[in-house]
């Protein structure tokens, strides 16, 4: 039982981790039994793999989503919202299934149109959330909230041709020489932080210290 | 070839010096000198979730982000359960259980597992519920409005979201922020953390999402890891210094 729950998972994810990283550092062929052979043909065939895995993990999470719009319906939290999910889901699945629509009329029709909604609310959102800022945390806020609009007029590649003259080249140096150094320089700080944290992580992982798969 | 030896130094030396930096504050953890962690308020906040949770008998939201466990943003989501995996014994211990969303299948799967475990070392399955992991979409989008009607219709008693985020979780955070929920939140995107700032009580930025494992549960290992990753980052900068500096001498 331990062998199961504890040391095969394990020694699963650090065999495999370890030869995916060696199939990028050896990518010339190696010959076995006078046949040639590359650790990325290896690699390829243990991606699909995950894929068929990955594809078993997104059918529960369907039949999850299902469920908890379910349960929403029996306890009435949002019923007719959860209740439209679960038709339109099944409704899909029921027409995809007899071939009366194909999934691009479906994704045209139905999804795209969707996400481009909800695309343009998250502007309006993210706009009522600089307010909320300003409103609620006024020192802070403030600061940010004038940061940003002052960002938002200098970010302009136009500032000059808006503004004309010396301002509007005062506003483009300030942009190029102020603004873009100390925002790149942060981002960039930011991303070498998370690439040495992640980096971290996955060696832990391939050392076999992290188990997340396994108790 | 010269380029392709080139290329495999470099990725020794990214493999060889974290490891290195591991070693050295394992060996100096062993000597009795246990580093020093900067205070976060973002774990405090964490720490007590469960705790409002029980006074108040509404479930503690954690959200694992929008991504999976294939692709690039499958570290930050193992650092979004290691929080669940964290809270998951006084979870177990004290009933209250969180309500996990997830949006996509793999990390379903794993937080399912990270929940049930104290269960499972126990003997007994009776307090877990499956269903307390939700998957509430399949796009980081469609996630997010998912979200956001579940803080504003189940009512929960803290929002923690910590994990792979693109922009889409301003809706999330408004939602939160109306429902005026305790929020901790945590990414390693510049655009979610630009939008967190806003509205998020506590927020964990980029490489502080890793350190929940060292903050929460104080293992021995995670603590090495942190300095670890410290160190590292300290030689770094030091390297890149040096390297500025010298492009900048004349010849």
């Amino acid at each position: 039982m331990l062998l199961l729950k504890r040391i095969l998972p394990v020694a699963v994810t650090v065999s495999i981790g370890w030869l995916v990283l060696i199939s990028y550092l050896l990518p010339a062929p190696i010959q076995i039994g006078g046949n040639p052979f590359t650790l990325a043909e290896l690699r390829g065939t243990l991606v699909g793999w995950g894929t068929v895995l990955a594809a078993f993990a997104l059918l529960l999470g369907a039949v999850n989503l299902i469920f908890v719009h379910i349960r929403r319906i029996q306890r009435g939290q949002g019923a007719i919202f959860s209740l439209a999910l679960v038709i339109s889901a099944i409704g899909t699945f029921v027409l995809l299934v007899v071939q009366l629509v194909s999934l691009d009329q479906v994704f045209s029709a139905v999804i795209l149109p969707a996400q481009s909604a909800l695309g343009a609310l998250l502007a309006i959102v993210l706009a009522l959330a600089g307010f909320r800022a300003l409103r609620q945390r006024r020192t802070v806020g403030m600061v940010l909230f004038v940061l940003a609009a002052i960002l938002v007029v200098l970010t302009q590649p136009l500032s000059s041709i808006l503004f004309g003259g010396v301002a509007g080249d005062v506003l483009t140096w300030l942009r190029t020489s102020v603004i873009d150094p100390i925002t790149t320089g942060s981002l960039r700080g930011l991303l070498l932080g998370v690439a040495i944290g992640s980096l971290a992580v996955g060696l832990r992982i391939l050392a076999g210290a992290d188990k997340p798969q396994s108790d | 070839m010269a380029q392709l030896i080139a290329q495999i130094g470099l990725i020794f030396v990214a493999l060889t010096l974290p490891i290195a930096m591991w070693w050295f504050s394992l060996s100096l953890r062993r000597r009795g000198r246990s580093p020093q962690l900067r205070s976060l308020a973002a774990f405090d906040a964490l720490r007590g979730q469960l705790g409002r949770s029980v006074e108040s008998g509404r479930p503690a939201h954690i959200s694992v982000g929008t991504g999976g466990l294939a692709g690039g943003e499958a570290l930050m989501t193992l650092a979004g359960v290691s929080i669940v995996n964290s809270l998951a014994q006084e979870s177990a211990d004290t009933g209250a259980q969180p309500t996990v969303t997830v949006a996509d299948g793999t990390a379903l799967i794993l937080a399912q597992d990270m929940l049930r475990r104290p269960y499972t070392r126990r003997g007994d399955l009776t307090g877990y519920t499956a269903l307390n992991v939700q998957q509430l979409g399949m796009q980081p989008l469609q996630y997010a409005v998912g979200a956001a009607d579940f803080l504003s219709s189940a009512h929960p008693v803290s929002n923690a979201m910590i994990g792979s985020f693109g922009p889409e979780v301003a809706l999330m955070v408004d939602a939160g922020a109306r429902q005026g929920l305790a929020q901790v939140a945590g990414s390693a995107d510049a655009r979610a953390l630009a939008v967190l700032h806003t509205s998020a009580d506590h927020v964990l930025m980029g490489e502080e999402i890793f350190a929940a494992g060292a903050y929460l549960d104080r293992r021995p290992g995670d603590l090495a890891r942190l300095r670890a990753q410290d160190l590292t980052r300290l030689i770094l900068i030091i390297v890149i210094l040096v390297a500025a500096l010298s492009a900048l001498l004349p010849g």
